[in-house]
């Protein structure tokens, strides 16, 4: 088992531990179709953060899409209910378009959903494996922590259009404290709020050294009833060894409309974007008239991972022998060398010209003679 | 070590001196210095020389930690970075210019010539204008003059140009200076030193 193993690529390799990981929690696979209607998807388009998508006519004429995400379809068909939770994890290829690619690619999402009842300890869970997750991707991570709920309350507290709270939002993703002071300014909001929001950009500190800083934000019922929640979310997590690893940044802001806990994103050293993002999204499932269902879960993104991964692993792992033959040797002789070889669990290449700087570890070679000789 | 992109230029020039300000001088380049790599004595910083729009692309990308980037590229580009403090320099503002003696006429499809075509056209959007933008990549004031756009969206600095050419500004749209930006996950692995440039940089500035 352990030589089958050791010809996975890297990011093979951490799709099965992740995989692992989510059974040992009590998560089910999920597989789903490879297509949905198009209309879902344009439905949802903010949700996905894109409208832009692989379409194709069924033999019907319905306009159908590639799937670009697996979150939507889970949702729309889950049987969960208050009672009886689902837990699912997935490993699926998605069609996305990529802005810096500029054009559409197929890649590896692996993720995991809650759908149905999600409390303290359940989101702990959740945050939790998030952090293994990165930790099995690699060991220099961070996973952060954000929460709409206070990106809300604050945002309860102004008298402005949307556009406005749009900006602010922006801002807060951008940590851009000066633009949002100017804005603050000529919207007249209140320097109260913006001196919090101010706060709120400025906070990045581990999970259980956050407490004041977050009291610090509290201006209402909303606010305070998050910050109680990250404050639980601590507690629980207090002595975990994973605890060190996260930290309260509020950076990680999502839409609204679908959004309503904590929010978390995964970075890896060494790769430029975030690799795991997830959080809270019971308002997706009000929008898909799922009732009361709270849902939270997270994605690991293997677009960026890949490139990653294949330069931190050394090949297929496999020892390999190259035998040189000449076009007349004895051809039967060649071919048993090659299975004596592979029987012993080496990688065996066959050429009958070898470039000096390739690297084997051992070059046999067989002269029209049938003489062998190694190196 | 934190991989700083400064764009190449007299921009470029003023940051070095603002980072040397905050402790982290370096070797001053002679006119002759063909390097685009500049690294300090102690190892604590490595300057990448770029073509300012480049920037964005370098620290979105990770290959610099952070970078000094104009606010009309940040806008106009809309890279996935951290904007993490103004440096007051290079200030100027995009402007709607247009040739002395225009007349709007809210009626037609206002044609707009302009390097920024996104800027231009998320501002005429908020005030659900139908334009039809002519992208161009240099000497825009010229558009107006030869009849190809009615007005221009450009960046305005003293209004020299715009005067020589017959043109004046009609309405700014966006402030413009030169601001510190960072890579979001080197943010995550060098906060501390991230930070202490963000923080020491915003003092040097009265902030």
């Amino acid at each position: 088992m352990e030589s089958e193993i050791s010809i996975l690529k890297k990011s093979e390799l951490a799709e099965l531990k992740l995989r692992r990981l989510y059974e040992q929690y009590g998560y089910q696979k999920y597989r789903m179709n490879q297509f949905e209607e198009y209309a879902f998807y344009i439905e949802n388009k903010n949700f996905l953060g894109s409208d832009s998508f692989i379409t194709f006519n069924d033999k019907d004429g319905k306009l159908m899409a590639l799937k670009p995400d697996v979150t939507l379809s889970m949702v729309k068909n889950t049987a969960a209910d208050m009672a009886g939770s689902k837990k699912l994890y997935y490993s699926e290829n998605i069609f996305r378009f990529i802005k810096n690619a500029g054009e559409y690619r197929e890649l590896n999402q692996t993720g995991l959903e809650l759908i149905g009842k999600v409390d303290l300890l359940s989101t702990a869970e959740i945050v939790t494996l998030a952090a293994k997750s990165l930790e099995i991707i690699d060991a220099s991570y961070v996973l952060t922590v954000s929460h709409m709920g206070i990106i809300s309350g604050l945002l309860e507290e102004i008298d402005a259009d949307y556009t406005v709270k749009e900006r602010i939002m922006e801002c807060i993703s951008e940590k851009n404290p000066h633009d949002l002071r100017k804005l603050g300014e000529s919207a007249g909001i209140d320097i109260d709020i913006i001196e919090r929001i101010e706060k709120l950009i400025s906070i990045n500190c581990l999970l259980n050294a956050a407490s004041e800083a977050l009291d610090s934000i509290v201006c209402n019922f909303t606010t305070f009833e998050a910050v109680k929640e990250i404050k639980a979310i601590s507690e629980i997590m207090t002595g975990s060894k994973y605890a060190d690893r996260i930290r309260v940044d509020f950076s990680s802001v999502s839409d609204m409309q679908y959004y309503n806990g904590i929010l978390f994103s995964g970075y890896i050293e060494g790769v430029a974007s975030a690799v795991v993002v997830g959080g809270r999204y019971d308002n997706l499932l009000r929008k898909m008239n799922k009732g009361n269902l709270q849902a939270i879960g997270f994605a690991v993104n293997f677009y960026e991972l890949d490139r990653f991964l294949k330069e931190k692993s050394n090949s297929s792992g496999l020892q390999t022998v190259a035998i040189k033959y000449s076009e007349k040797a004895d051809l039967k002789k060649v071919y048993e060398i090659a299975e004596k070889y592979i029987a012993e669990g080496k990688k065996v290449v066959c050429e009958t010209d070898i470039p000096e700087n390739a690297e084997y570890e051992k070059i046999i070679e067989i002269d029209e003679n049938g003489e062998v000789s190694c190196k | 070590m934190i991989n700083v992109a400064l764009p190449k230029g007299r921009i470029g020039d003023k940051v070095r001196k603002i980072f040397a300000q905050i402790g982290y001088e370096c070797e001053e380049p002679d006119k002759d210095d063909r390097r685009l790599v500049i690294e300090n004595a102690d190892g604590t910083i490595r300057y990448l020389l770029i073509k300012p729009s480049d920037v964005g692309v370098y620290v979105e990308r990770g290959a610099a930690d952070i970078g000094v980037l104009g606010k009309d590229t940040i806008t106009e580009t809309n890279p996935d970075i951290f904007e993490l403090a103004d440096l007051n320099i290079g200030k100027c503002k995009m402007c709607v210019c247009a040739p002395n003696d225009w007349e709007d006429d809210p009626d037609s499809v206002l044609r707009v010539a302009t390097k920024y075509p996104n800027i231009a056209k998320n501002y005429y959007n908020s005030v659900n204008r139908q334009i039809e933008i002519i992208k161009l990549n240099g000497s825009i004031e010229l558009a107006p003059i030869l009849g190809l756009s009615d007005v221009i969206v450009d960046i305005v600095e003293t209004g020299t140009t715009l005067k020589e050419n017959n043109l004046h500004p009609v309405l700014p749209i966006l402030d413009i200076s030169a601001r510190l930006i960072a890579n979001k996950s080197s943010y995550r692995f060098k906060s501390e030193e991230i930070e202490n440039i963000t923080r020491k940089i915003k003092e040097l500035n009265g902030i």
